[in-house]
């Protein structure tokens, strides 16, 4: 079953961001959106992981599927090491070990987040995500302070996910999404809409 | 390389140590430089009735600890302050889950709250006095300092608790018990710590101010209230030395171990370093760590 959002309606206060907002997803491969700052990307991924409710409509495909995600915010556990941060989520080692490897963030695995640059930062809870594994990836500005080289390794990591999951991109960069996406989606608002 | 490193931490070591002494120094000084204006206002006052001298007060400790009565009574006092604090300690928990869990009990409680703090220390203690025995008046009047501190304290950390990290912990599937543990109790210790120790040294304090006013047996309290029917100056002075450094002793003592209790709750990343060697030995930068 295809995962879809049918009709959606939200607004904060007098601000329309979703508007009768309709969408079809594949249950495989990467698709990006894309679109200007505050034109309601994020509220629409939150409320396709159930962290927000809709005002009306509905969203089909993703009750019984494993979501993980990147929030926009890093909103990693100060108070705990990135090991501590990665085992929260996934009590398995060997998995943990293999995405920070992936990552280059192996020798940080014992520092704490303010120990951690701001892409450190980007890249443990883009390891977050990683590790505890989904059918939905949902990766809001992953790649954020990352520089070319990093990118271009982990872009292969974010294709192997593709490969059995959905993964939803927003980003804003050209070369990210030509690099990446096999749907590019082109958004404006608020009110949302596809262009 | 070797050497140069030695000679660093060599140094680093007499900094450590310089601190250290400096400090202990200048606790030295602030410490005599009291006395001696303690010593001065003695000489001043000249009425061994009214004021004693820091001499006759460290004499007459000495002549205390010898007696088997000063230590019941030190350890009388101890026990049902203790005994409060715990009591109220319990409850404010309790009564700070059930707020945060349901706003209408925290709409119905907070009233009492306010009047419980509002209310002066010595009408609880006279009210008491009417209504119970002695030793359950201490208890009692501890255990009403000590628990709207930690109720209000702890309903204050609930709530701080970062939205962000809870949401995060939803879409992970954390269970209850991960949440807890992961990420309310890391967020509140710093108010449970600070509400501890504010309502440990209130209640010290107000605990032995019910003991002077109920006079149980072998207590601080009744020890203080005695020495200044029979005028005997120099035990209220010893026994209120002995009150102040108690009560100094105990903060350091259970806000210490709070600390070191916070580290292993919320630092877990420690721990984790600690039991897993095995992930250790085969992650390829085991000779770095
Ligand atoms: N909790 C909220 N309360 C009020 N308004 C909100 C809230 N969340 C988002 N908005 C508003 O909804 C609109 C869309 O926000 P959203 O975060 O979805 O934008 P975005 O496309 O993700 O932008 P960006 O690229 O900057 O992250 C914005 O105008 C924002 O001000
Ligand atoms: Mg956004």
């Amino acid at each position: 079953m295809s995962i879809s959002i049918k009709d959606v309606n939200k607004s904060y206060n007098d601000l329309i961001v979703l508007k009768d907002f309709s969408l079809e997803l594949p249950e495989q491969g990467i698709v990006a959106l894309s679109g200007p700052s505050g034109c309601g990307k994020t509220t629409l991924l939150r409320i396709l992981a159930g962290l927000e409710k809709a005002d009306s409509g509905s969203v089909h495909g993703v009750d019984n599927k494993r979501i993980s995600m990147v929030f926009q915010e890093d909103r990693l556990l100060p108070w705990m090491n990135l090991m501590g941060n990665l085992f929260a989520v996934q009590p398995e080692a060997s998995v943990i070990r293999y995405y920070l490897e992936c990552l280059s963030l192996t020798e940080y695995a014992w520092s704490y987040p303010h120990e951690l640059s701001g892409g450190m930062q980007r890249r443990a809870a883009l390891a977050r995500s990683l590790v505890y594994g989904g059918d939905i990836f949902i990766l809001d500005e992953p790649f954020k302070g990352l520089d070319q080289k990093l990118r271009l390794d982990i872009y292969p990591h974010i294709r192997d996910l593709a490969v059995n999951s959905l993964v939803l991109l927003v980003s804003h960069d050209k070369e990210e999404l030509t690099a990446l996406a096999d749907i590019i989606i082109k958004l404006d608002g608020p009110p949302l809409s596809i262009v | 390389m070797w050497d140069k490193n030695k000679k660093k931490l060599q140094s680093r070591f007499s900094k450590i140590f310089q601190e250290s002494a400096g400090r202990s120094l200048r606790f030295l000084f602030i410490f005599l430089f009291w006395i001696v204006v303690w010593q001065i206002a003695y000489l001043i006052i000249d009425r061994d009735i009214v004021f004693s001298s820091p001499a006759q007060v460290a004499g007459r400790l000495i002549e205390l600890i010898s007696i088997d009565e000063f230590w019941a009574s030190t350890v009388g006092s101890l026990a049902r302050i203790g005994l409060g604090f715990l009591a109220g300690l319990a409850a404010g928990v309790l009564l700070a889950i059930l707020s945060v869990a349901n706003r209408w009990f925290a709409a119905l409680f907070k009233p009492l709250l306010s009047m419980i703090r509002a209310t002066p220390v010595s009408s609880f203690i006279i009210l008491a006095l009417i209504w119970m025995s002695s030793v359950r008046v201490v208890i009692f009047i501890v255990f009403l300092m000590v628990m709207p501190i930690i109720w209000a304290n702890l309903v204050e950390g609930i709530r701080k608790t970062d939205r962000q990290l809870l949401e995060m912990a939803r879409l992970f599937k954390m269970n209850r018990w991960r949440r807890i543990r992961l990420i309310y109790l890391p967020s509140i210790s710093p108010f449970l710590i600070s509400a501890v120790s504010t309502s440990l040294g209130l209640g010290w304090k107000a605990g032995i101010a019910a003991e002077v006013l109920s006079t149980p047996d072998l207590s601080l309290g009744k020890s203080l209230y005695e020495s200044k029917i029979y005028l005997e100056t120099q035990d209220l002075f010893a026994y209120t030395a002995v009150i102040i450094i108690l009560s100094m002793v105990l903060e350091k003592l259970i806000v210490k171990s709070l600390y070191m209790l916070q580290n292993l709750i919320s630092h877990q990343g420690r721990l984790y370093r600690h039991n897993s060697r095995h992930l250790l030995s085969r992650l390829s930068l085991r000779k770095r760590l």
